[in-house]
């Protein structure tokens, strides 16, 4: 089932890309390519649950993709004034953020996450916490109190 | 002029505003981890705001995909390759800059 569905992920990226569907030859070469990238995703044992997760997390994705959008405006409003105020009003450190995300898909989200939103930039993961550069202790402090990683939570279904 | 145009003008011209708020950050923050900041956030809007902009004015919609999977990617590349760079330093041992007060809390 996970194969069917890489096959028709890599159809569909072939259409999209290349728009080509009369030309014999390039849709071999087409197919002869997805052969190769299936066998090598297999061989590589990357066709996992974790590549090809049920459905619901493709639901709960999209009720994160807004959350996210709007915390990179934010961030990137953040950036613009501090670099185009005169006194430059930044005091950088380093922090470091317990996590409590169950899954490696869930923590790389939340790392990046991390990274997308205003001031803070994910430097280190380990087993007792995520590493973060602050610009500010404003942003230090805004990680702490966990509205991200709640966020990220439910986008794993662990919450 | 049709709306669409006005629309792409104002995107990309959004997209160039951060884009160009990354550059000066990255000259004027004081040390490397901060700079990463500035280029490494802008990077993700103005991609999407110009990208979005193009949408606009895309002739087929074999076009707006491929702008579309374009922006998708990069916004999935971007931190990571910024977390990377990090890593790197950090490990380097590459120590942050930091106000005096900073660290009298």
């Amino acid at each position: 089932m996970r194969y069917l569905t890489f096959v028709l992920v890599l159809c569909g990226f072939y259409a999209v890309l290349s728009g080509q569907f009369h030309n014999s030859f390039l849709m071999a070469v087409g197919a002869g390519c997805i052969a190769l990238i299936v066998f090598l995703g297999a061989r590589m044992g990357i066709v996992d649950e974790e590549s090809y997760p049920g459905p619901g997390v493709w639901l709960r994705a999209l009720l994160y993709a807004p959350y996210l959008l709007w915390q990179v405006i934010i961030s990137n409003i953040d950036v613009l004034k501090r670099v185009l105020s005169p006194s430059m009003p930044v005091s950088p450190r380093m922090v470091r953020v317990p996590y409590s995300t169950k899954t490696a898909f869930g923590t790389v989200t939340y790392a990046n996450s991390i990274t997308l939103t205003p001031g803070t930039v994910t430097v280190e993961v380990t087993d007792d916490g995520l590493l973060i550069h602050a610009l500010t202790a404003e942003a230090a402090d805004g990680l702490k109190d966990g509205s991200m990683e709640a966020q990220v939570k439910r986008l794993e279904g662990t919450k | 002029m049709e709306w669409t145009h006005t629309v792409t003008a104002v995107f990309l011209g959004l997209g160039c505003l951060f884009s160009l708020a990354g550059s000066v950050g990255l000259l004027r923050f004081p040390d490397f981890y901060s700079r990463l900041h500035a280029a490494g956030k802008t990077d993700s809007l103005a991609q999407m705001l110009i990208l979005g902009g193009l949408l606009f004015v895309s002739p087929d919609w074999g076009v707006s995909a491929r702008l579309a999977i374009i922006a998708v990617i990069l916004f999935f590349t971007a931190p990571t390759a910024t977390h990377a760079i990090t890593k790197a330093a950090r490990l380097d041992g590459l120590e942050p800059w930091t106000k005096e007060d900073a660290n009298h809390e």
